[in-house]
């Protein structure tokens, strides 16, 4: 009986740890209630049901009020630590198919837009227009190649990074002057494979453009 | 609503080098900017860049006007402004005592011969290394991050949502399903990643923040960690080198007028090596607990408890189950390459570089 009572309370302890369980979501979101909907001219307030999750941002990485600045968005795919804490590492899942995602069942992850907000259109969800120009497969090799890289040049333990760490205590710091001439850093190959990814027809036609890592320091990749 | 303007409405945040609208603004043009400063200003503003020195293509010449930083030498050193010059104290400490090592003892240790001429070799060796970590980790980059990357909307004076004064807390690789906390730099406007901090006398968010050291002015971060350990590591070893063999010189005479320079030398060395051995005894410490001195200082509960913080909290998701393990991946982290290296060029109008008005908000959750 005793027994029976304290499997119970444990399983309900388990399952009350497993529902505060933390999951994974995309950060960069923000939800709006005050939007002009589709079809209409005039800004009004919706319930919390109706807010708008606002999944694309201002293209920081041009000039302010340029022409690409009010041509392009940006989607931002975060970091995530499941799999290393100490190691950048970015979703593989496009947004909106995170773990605590908002989902809109009817849209069947596709985005529809239901509002509009400062001049650009958004969904109810978190799938963001750039579903529509990728496929996840697609979307999940990208990150992945994007990881391998930073993966290799981020693990405290490679060989590499012992070696390079001695070698440049023993020769007054001069080392690491030499070996970024002599080896290429995977970081930097890394900045060549996202430079022929954006050359690619695959990209070029879509009108899709993967930002540097390096540029937007390894926080999140659009 | 209709859509937002932002150049209409926010001309006064506009980086200089949009030439665009210079002349519309009233602005001088870079022609223009060429005739009234002279060369010699160039050439005084590569040597020392402050923040005053005219935005150009070079990021060390904008970076002062958003950070606490001053460069020299076109970008290739920097240091903090606006803070005391303990960094040049230090540097007289460090050369001080090799000076007099290299006139009064050198010579006479290696005529003592057997053996003595490797402690004179030896000793240099860690001197010099001890000098050129100093400088690496005083005037390198300590790995700070780049500005307005996360800028969520450019109306409403660059607003906030309230979602992003929230602090994220996001499931970890460890074992036991600990968490990570992430927090958005209002200053910096970027989702922080775990460890990084904003330091306030460099007015910049620096990667894995250990803290800002006075001693050296500059932050230790990711990118200088390892370069401040060898120092303090260098400078307990080339000390007790020179106590050495100075003691030994001291042992071989029998008049101790002659070696008035050698006992100056022991007594200045027991007690500068003080200092950075405390020091290197708590980042062993503090590494092994998988802290950098920055959580530990935000762990620590009370004076009375400092012995306590130095075991890993039961919440640190970076926590590698040993002791070995956990000084290893901190001492030893890779430096990665400079995101906001001082010596790239930028194009015009990037971010980065611009100062975004501060947020106020009483929203904070």
């Amino acid at each position: 009986m005793d027994s029976t009572l304290a499997s119970s309370s444990s399983r309900k302890d388990l399952e009350v740890s497993a529902s505060k369980q933390a999951l994974f979501f995309n950060y960069h979101e923000f939800s709006v209630t005050r939007y002009i909907d589709i079809g209409d001219t005039q800004e009004t307030e919706h319930t919390d049901d109706q807010a708008l999750c606002i999944t694309h941002f201002p293209n920081v990485y041009c000039a302010l009020g340029s022409l690409q600045f009010r041509e392009t968005r940006l989607v931002r795919i975060p970091r995530r630590f499941e799999f290393h804490v100490d190691i950048p590492e970015f979703s593989t899942q496009l947004p909106g198919q995170e773990p605590a995602a908002l989902v809109n069942s009817a849209t069947n992850k596709r985005f529809v837009a239901r509002g509009i907000y400062q001049g650009q259109v958004y969904g109810l969800s978190s799938v963001s227009p750039l579903s529509g120009h990728l496929s996840d497969a697609e979307f999940q090799e990208i990150v992945e190649t994007v990881n391998a890289f930073l993966r290799q040049a981020y693990t405290c333990t490679s060989k590499q990074n012992f070696v390079n760490a001695v070698l440049d205590t023993l020769t007054f710091h001069l080392w690491n002057v030499m070996a970024i001439r002599m080896f290429k850093s995977p970081l930097l190959a890394l900045e060549d494979y996202v430079r022929v990814l954006n050359a690619s027809p695959w990209f070029y036609e879509r009108k899709l453009r993967l930002i540097s890592p390096r540029r937007s320091g390894y926080l999140s990749v659009c | 609503m209709t859509e937002c303007v932002p150049e209409q409405a926010h001309r006064q945040y506009r980086n200089p080098r949009v030439r665009g609208n210079e002349r519309e603004d009233g602005v001088p043009g870079e022609q223009e900017l060429k005739t009234h400063h002279s060369r010699f200003r160039y050439v005084l503003e590569w040597v020392v860049t402050l923040d005053t020195a005219v935005p150009d293509a070079v990021n060390y010449r904008s970076m002062p006007r958003v950070s606490n930083y001053v460069f020299f030498l076109g970008g290739r050193l920097r240091t903090v402004s606006n803070t005391s010059a303990h960094s040049v104290l230090v540097l007289t400490l460090l050369v001080v005592p090799a000076v007099l090592f290299s006139i009064f003892e050198a010579q006479m240790l290696w005529k003592f011969g057997s053996g003595h001429g490797t402690l004179v070799v030896l000793f240099y060796y860690s001197w010099a290394v001890c000098l050129a970590s100093f400088i690496r980790s005083a005037t390198s980059d300590p790995g700070v991050l780049p500005r307005n990357l996360h800028v969520p909307t450019v109306c409403n004076d660059f607003e906030l949502p309230r979602e992003y004064y929230n602090m994220i807390t996001l499931p970890s690789a460890h074992p036991e399903g600990r968490t990570v906390n992430l927090k958005y730099c209002t200053t910096c406007r970027i989702w922080r990643p775990p460890r990084a901090s904003h330091c306030p006398s460099c007015d910049a968010c620096v990667m894995t923040h250990d803290h800002h050291c006075i001693w050296i002015n500059n932050c230790v971060g990711q990118r200088n960690y390892r370069y401040f350990l060898t120092f303090l590591t260098s400078s307990v070893v080339s000390a007790i080198l020179c106590i050495i063999g100075c003691a030994i010189h001291v042992s071989k005479v029998s008049h101790l007028r002659s070696t008035v320079v050698a006992i100056l030398l022991i007594v200045y060395c027991v007690l500068i090596m003080c200092y950075p051995l405390i020091l290197l005894l708590f980042h062993i410490f503090a590494t092994s607990s998988q802290q950098t001195t920055h959580e530990f200082l935000r762990n620590l509960t009370s004076k009375k408890a400092i012995l306590h913080s130095f075991s890993s909290s039961r919440t640190n998701p970076f926590d590698r189950g040993s002791r070995a393990r956990n000084m290893l991946s901190l001492a030893c982290q890779p430096r990665g390459v400079s995101v906001m290296s001082a010596r790239e060029k930028h194009p015009t109008g990037d971010w980065r570089f611009l100062n975004l008005p501060q947020q106020h908000s009483f929203e904070k959750i």
